[in-house]
């Protein structure tokens, strides 16, 4: 009997500790669970993140400054105006004089106390005055420098899309599509741009000619050449401060949307 | 070692990376072109270098492809032609293209000299020396047109053309069909036939000397061949059924028709050496209206043999059939394009008709002109354009008389060719010898 539970008790223990055990496994493999995150990698120009950042940037300026102003609300918004002040007090004085002439000495130290005052203020305003035009020319040097750091971060900076899209929509006049032409949706035409500072071509040349011998690409060719060569294209709506970007530009002249 | 390989890997994508951009929009105008009158000496030569200039910019204006300026805008009236011409003056006019030469007469034939220069790239695109009679000198305006038109699109002209049709005259009760023939533009139009009995279904031999057609004389139908350099007509032999549409093969040795035998109609071939005939359907319904591939080597058809009118083609090495028409309503007339990339066909769907093409799998069909009747659709010789004739429901309820029209394959640029008479069933040469 205490043999049968001995055994028992063993048995019963043995089977807890490998439950224990495996559990122990489980947990350890769960602490090596990947779980796999699908991302999606998206080439986003550089420009559209700095305007952002700019805007934040004049956004903060723009509360600090905010900030400021609500230290010194009378020197802003209300800028007493001198010669109108001192012809109301002489407007006074001479009132004063006529009605009370034993109160002149009084006057006369109070109209004192309060040129003072006023002084004291003037004094107070250009200080404070001083004191913002440096913080305005602080401001600038920053702005000059941020300005200098961002276009020195420009130069090879990409086009942002709407930027590209504007070059799309100028060859959108310029380029006549030869449609109809036969299997014309199964060539695609690159040229290769050299551009002035102005965004003025000043040379242009099919890269893949060694396809001029089909008639269909040489038409396709040509016709895109003819694009480039177009009045209202041969100027290319670019930023100028890009120049690095685009000074050489390949245009791919690609039917197969329109023609689908 | 091994950072240096990813170095090298990386070095010519970040350094000489060059901004792309894809232009995948552009605008269908047509081209503006610059035609100036040929040089010439001569009042005689002024005018036929007028009459020449009037068709060349006649041809290519109806192609809708190209839009020839006024001459007003024009700074110079006439370029010598051994000098570049001005281009920054020819930019402003907003001309793309620039056609000028010279023509003189010399033992009353016509030689003519002409260039076509690129005003954007400031290059020549094409100078040739051509040489005629005089009495010619619309033949070559046509000739001139043609090349113009092949170096600016890359295809092949098809001004030096013409149409045959069927022109009707009289009432409706007592209508007389005649064969008739005249220039793709509308010129030179001249009778075949005197109308005493009633012709259909006109096709242009490949070497567009010959037209094959379909003729009831006392109520039999025969096909006839008329040679158009003779005048003379032969009979094809006589079938034993109803034939129907007749067209030529592209080496010209061959016809293919539907002939109608005990209420089956199927399509047959006949040697034209030896007129020995070969069925080429075998099926209890409806196969008709047959058209060569420019290969040869397939036929496009029309058939019921799904439960409705479709459109097939089969294969004449292995015989093989394949539907090629899926969309709703019933198909019909396919005719293969000259440059064998597309098959042009009619639609019968709502209770409207339609002018449609699809390329030979079948695919990307897209409608071309609709209409309250369209039929007969034919190519032009470079696969560009489509000839067919038209009714339309007028107002107070009738039918219009049928008119001969043409349709760009993009379905831009419907044109009406000009005929004495009401015109049916047109059928478009090759480009003439």
């Amino acid at each position: 009997m205490t043999q049968g539970l001995f055994k028992s008790f063993l048995l019963h223990f043995f089977i807890i500790f490998l439950f224990m055990y495996g559990a122990e496994i489980f947990k350890q493999n769960k602490r090596f669970e990947i779980n796999e995150i699908p991302l999606e990698i998206v080439d986003i120009s550089d420009q559209t993140i700095n305007k952002i950042e700019n805007k934040k940037a004049v956004k903060k300026e723009k509360k600090e400054k905010k900030n400021l102003s609500g230290f010194q609300p009378p020197i802003i918004k209300s800028k007493p105006k001198p010669p109108e002040f001192k012809k109301k007090e002489e407007k006074k004085k001479v009132t004063k004089k006529q009605n009370d002439k034993s109160n002149e000495e009084k006057q006369k130290k109070r109209v004192d106390s309060i040129l003072k005052s006023i002084e004291k203020i003037k004094s107070e305003k250009k200080l404070t005055k001083e004191k913002e035009k440096e913080k305005e020319d602080l401001l600038d040097k920053k702005e000059i420098t941020e300005n200098k750091n961002l276009k020195s971060i420009k130069l090879g900076e990409k086009l942002t899309i709407s930027e590209k899209d504007a070059i799309r929509r100028q060859f959108y006049r310029c380029w006549i599509v030869p449609a109809g032409a036969k299997n014309i949706k199964d060539y695609k035409v690159s040229i290769k741009l050299k551009l002035n500072k102005d965004g003025e071509v000043i040379n242009s040349t099919i890269i893949n000619k060694s396809k001029m011998n089909n008639r269909y690409f040489r038409t396709l060719a040509e016709s895109a050449v003819r694009a480039v060569n177009h009045p209202d294209c041969k100027k290319l709506k670019v930023p100028s401060k890009k120049y690095e970007t685009w000074k050489e530009t390949i245009l791919d002249f690609d039917p197969s949307v329109m023609i689908n | 070692m091994k950072n240096f390989f990813i170095f090298l890997f990386f070095f010519p994508v970040t350094c000489f990376a060059e901004l792309r951009i894809d232009i995948t929009q552009g605008n269908m105008d047509p081209i503006p072109l610059a035609i100036l009158e040929f040089n010439s000496l001569d009042s005689e030569s002024n005018e036929i270098s007028s009459n020449i200039n009037s068709v060349i910019s006649g041809n290519l204006q109806k192609s809708g492809l190209f839009s020839i300026l006024p001459k007003k805008i024009f700074f110079d009236l006439s370029v010598p032609f051994d000098k570049k011409p001005n281009f920054t003056d020819w930019k402003i006019t907003t001309a793309q293209g620039l056609v000028h030469g010279k023509l003189n007469i010399k033992n009353e034939k016509l030689n003519i000299e002409f260039r076509l220069w690129d005003v954007l790239t400031q290059k020549q695109m094409v100078a040739q020396k051509l040489t005629t009679e005089k009495s010619n000198w619309r033949r070559i305006a046509h000739v001139i047109s043609d090349i113009i038109y092949q170096r600016i699109t890359g295809e092949t002209g098809y001004f030096d053309s013409r149409i045959v049709y069927i022109s009707e005259s009289g009432p409706k009760s007592k209508r007389k069909k005649r064969l008739a023939i005249i220039d793709q533009d509308g010129a030179n139009h001249k009778f075949l036939t005197d109308g005493s009995y009633l012709a259909l279904t006109p096709r242009f031999s490949p070497a567009a000397q010959e037209v094959a057609y379909l003729s009831y004389n006392n109520t039999i139908p025969r096909i006839f061949i008329l040679d158009l350099d003779t005048g003379n007509q032969k009979i094809l032999g006589d079938f034993p059924g109803m034939t129907f549409s007749p067209r030529y093969s592209p080496d010209g040795k061959k016809l293919v028709m539907s002939l109608a035998r005990n209420g089956n109609t199927d399509i047959y071939e006949m040697n034209l050496a030896d007129q020995k005939i070969k069925r080429l359907t075998f099926y209890d319904g409806i196969d008709t209206a047959p058209s060569y591939s420019p290969d040869g080597d397939f036929i496009t058809f029309e058939s019921d043999r799904s439960g409705s009118q479709k459109i097939y083609i089969m294969n004449l090495k292995t015989k093989k059939i394949k539907r090629i028409s899926f969309g709703k309503g019933k198909y019909a007339t396919p005719v293969w394009s000259p440059r064998g990339d597309l098959i042009a066909f009619t639609k019968l769907l709502g209770g409207e008709f339609y002018i449609g093409v699809m390329y030979t799998d079948g695919k990307g069909e897209r409608v071309v002109y609709k209409s309250y009747l369209v039929e007969g659709p034919s190519w032009s010789p470079n696969g560009r354009v489509i000839a067919f004739y038209n009714q339309n429901k007028l107002s107070n309820g009738r039918i219009s008389d049928p008119k001969i029209k043409m349709i760009d394959l993009t379905g831009i640029n419907l044109r009406e060719l000009v005929t004495p008479s009401d015109g049916s069933d047109p059928a478009w040469s090759g480009l003439l010898p």
